[in-house]
């Protein structure tokens, strides 16, 4: 409760009186609070592709201001998909980082000695740090990616404008589809189908006393090699290179993804088990990693 | 000096004060490379851990050796067939290899990093060890301790192999007629080769990663991995060319265009799991400009990275 006083300043009356009723989401949002102001990579990696998305743009019109207006269509068409490729895939990799140094960063820096003696549950913790990679990083991926594509649209249309050719870039109507398109693919592949790796990997940053990394790669690949070597299959790692690849064929009708004429199958999605069993192994793995945090202490 | 002393009692102890400048260059390196080991014992840990998980599969594939080789026999009218008879043997060495490969990334991102992290480095400082022989022994450890261990350990566990499966075969009496080993001899040293190969092609990688861990105070995979990606991204969308994304897959995997003959002298694609000697191109591979280039490019890096641990202290 202390915390919460020091939060909130104004209510420093009242919290003598009324300790009871804080509400259970209070200390979730300021645990939420904390994982930002601790990595700050987190905002900062997608920020800096967009940066640099935006800059590679502002070259490709400069140097191609002098071609003429045919050959310009799909050069200013084009980098859309690109920006929104790489502010995802930096998303993705600071996920997969954070998700290993969640738990194994505060137990090695010994802060999680201050951070146990506050009274937030060990359960609180575990899904604030879990609620980073599947919820803090879809939202700023998406809210980038639009904010990106919106900048680059005037910037484009800037120069058409400038260039005396009629605006044909793309529209408002078309704008909102991409937005749409992205924010089911962010959620659908980036958080529920990816949500497993998300749980190992925080579980093994909960588990492993030092190198974390090797931890999370060997054990899937040992298993793999054994069946292989054993049994001559390979459906451990068929079964990962599946997780991996993303569930295009549930996801969507199409193989091409960013293709506009793609029609979504959320119904197909949803009813496929593999996600369904994906979940449930999310759910254990972090049920197990929020034990581990209440017996482990600093490193 | 009150290392060596330490390290070295049988020395008798008047000539500590005496001779300290004959001391020769090597023993700080050579004990560097010692703590290394001593510090990360993930380095043979992790290699020797997936040996025995191998070995036990292997174990478990046992079962099905002497139906597998009759099959062989009913197939074949004897001819040998060096490609499914090394399966098991060279999915081995693949495994180690990876394995290794993990671990050389792994620890070269945190060789630098994690001893300002915990601030040993401040003790590491005060030793007479330069900087220059610190990073070299960091950098030795993936380009040539791993490699050296991958290999020992490899072998070992193929002649192991080996040995079980001869019992097998023995007591089973099945592919008598058959040749039911590899020739494993050949294996080994195009095994040496590739190990060779694999640390020349990957050292401006390693190098790369050690830089990156002796830079930024927080997040190196992130440094390490995000500027590259970033930079061929920027590449794409400013001029629509992938010169350096096709550099940077190059330097992951080029080296087996570059050091084997892909293609053998009718024309088909070689084998990954069985590459006969006559395929190693290592005149081909030690005269291409790549192989150097990136080896000038990893003693840029070495040269900043010896730089920058002077100039850090603990984070």
């Amino acid at each position: 409760m202390n915390t919460q006083s020091n939060a909130l300043p104004e209510s420093f009356e009242s919290q003598r009186i009324v300790p009871a009723t804080t509400s259970a989401t209070r200390p979730f949002y300021w645990s939420v609070r904390r994982e930002l102001w601790e990595y700050r990579s987190i905002y900062i990696a997608p920020l800096a592709g967009a940066a640099v998305a935006l800059f590679g743009f502002l070259i490709a019109i400069f140097v191609l201001s002098a071609a003429n207006a045919p050959q310009r269509r799909p050069v200013l068409q084009d980098p859309y998909g690109q920006a929104a490729a790489l502010i995802m895939m930096a998303a993705f990799i600071v996920s997969i980082f954070y998700s290993l140094e969640a738990l194994h960063g505060e137990r090695r820096d010994r802060s999680i000695l201050f951070w146990k003696s506050l009274p937030v549950s060990d359960l609180t913790t575990v899904l604030s740090k879990a609620s980073i990679p599947l919820v803090v990083l879809p939202l700023l991926s998406f809210v980038i990616v639009v904010a990106t594509v919106v900048i680059m649209l005037l910037l484009s249309s800037l120069i058409l404008l400038g260039s005396g050719v009629p605006i044909a870039a793309p529209g408002t109507a078309m704008l909102g589809q991409m937005g749409l398109m992205l924010l089911y693919h962010l959620i659908t592949v980036h958080v529920l189908w990816y949500a497993p790796f998300y749980g190992w990997l925080l579980l093994v940053s909960a588990w492993a006393r030092r190198a974390a990394f090797l931890w999370a790669i060997l054990p899937p690949v040992a298993i793999g090699g054994i069946e292989k070597i054993a049994f001559h299959t390979t459906y451990f790692f068929d079964m990962l290179r599946y997780r991996f690849a993303g569930a295009g064929p549930e996801v969507a009708g199409s193989d091409n993804f960013f293709d506009p004429m793609t029609h979504f199958t959320p119904g197909r999605f949803l009813a496929s088990p593999g996600l369904w069993i994906g979940l449930l192994i999310t759910a254990a793995c972090l049920a197990a990693a929020v034990r581990l945090r209440r017996y482990q202490g600093p490193i | 000096m009150t290392t060596q002393s330490n390290a070295v009692p049988q020395q008798p102890l008047d000539a500590q004060e005496i001779v300290p400048v004959a001391i020769s260059l090597t023993r700080p390196l050579y004990w560097s490379v010692r703590r290394e080991l001593w510090e990360n014992r993930s380095i043979y840990i992790a290699l020797l851990a997936v040996a025995a998980v191998y070995m036990l599969g292997f174990l478990i594939s046992l079962f099905w050796l002497p139906q597998s080789l009759r099959g062989l026999e009913a197939l074949h009218d004897g001819t040998p067939q060096p490609i499914s008879l090394a399966m098991p043997y060279s999915h081995a060495a693949m495994l180690i290899m990876v394995v290794g490969f993990l671990v050389g990334i792994f620890y070269s991102l945190d060789a630098l990093h994690g001893e300002r992290r915990e601030r040993t480095i401040l003790f590491w400082k005060s030793l007479p060890v330069s900087d220059l022989t610190t990073v070299l022994a960091k950098a030795i450890v993936p380009l040539a301790i791993l490699p050296v261990l991958v290999f020992a350990i490899t072998v070992t566990l193929q002649l192991i192999m080996l040995l079980v499966s001869a019992a097998v075969v023995l007591f089973s009496g099945a592919g008598a007629a058959t040749p039911w080993h590899p020739p494993l001899f050949e294996m080994e040293l195009v095994l040496l080769y590739s190990l060779i190969v694999l640390a020349l092609w990957h050292a401006p990688l390693y190098m790369w990663l050690l830089l990156v861990s002796g830079w930024p105070r927080r997040a190196t995979f992130l440094w390490a991995v995000l500027p590259p990606m970033a930079l061929a991204v920027l590449e794409f969308i400013a001029f629509h060319t992938s010169y350096l994304g096709s550099l940077l897959q190059d330097r992951l995997y080029g080296f087996a265009a570059a050091a084997f003959d892909l293609k053998d002298k009718t024309g088909a694609f070689i084998d990954p799991h069985f590459i006969p000697l006559a395929q190693l191109a290592p005149g081909r591979f030690f005269s291409s400009p790549s192989l150097w280039i990136g080896l000038i490019v990893a003693a840029i890096f070495f040269v900043a990275a010896v730089r920058l641990r002077r100039y850090q202290g603990a984070l």
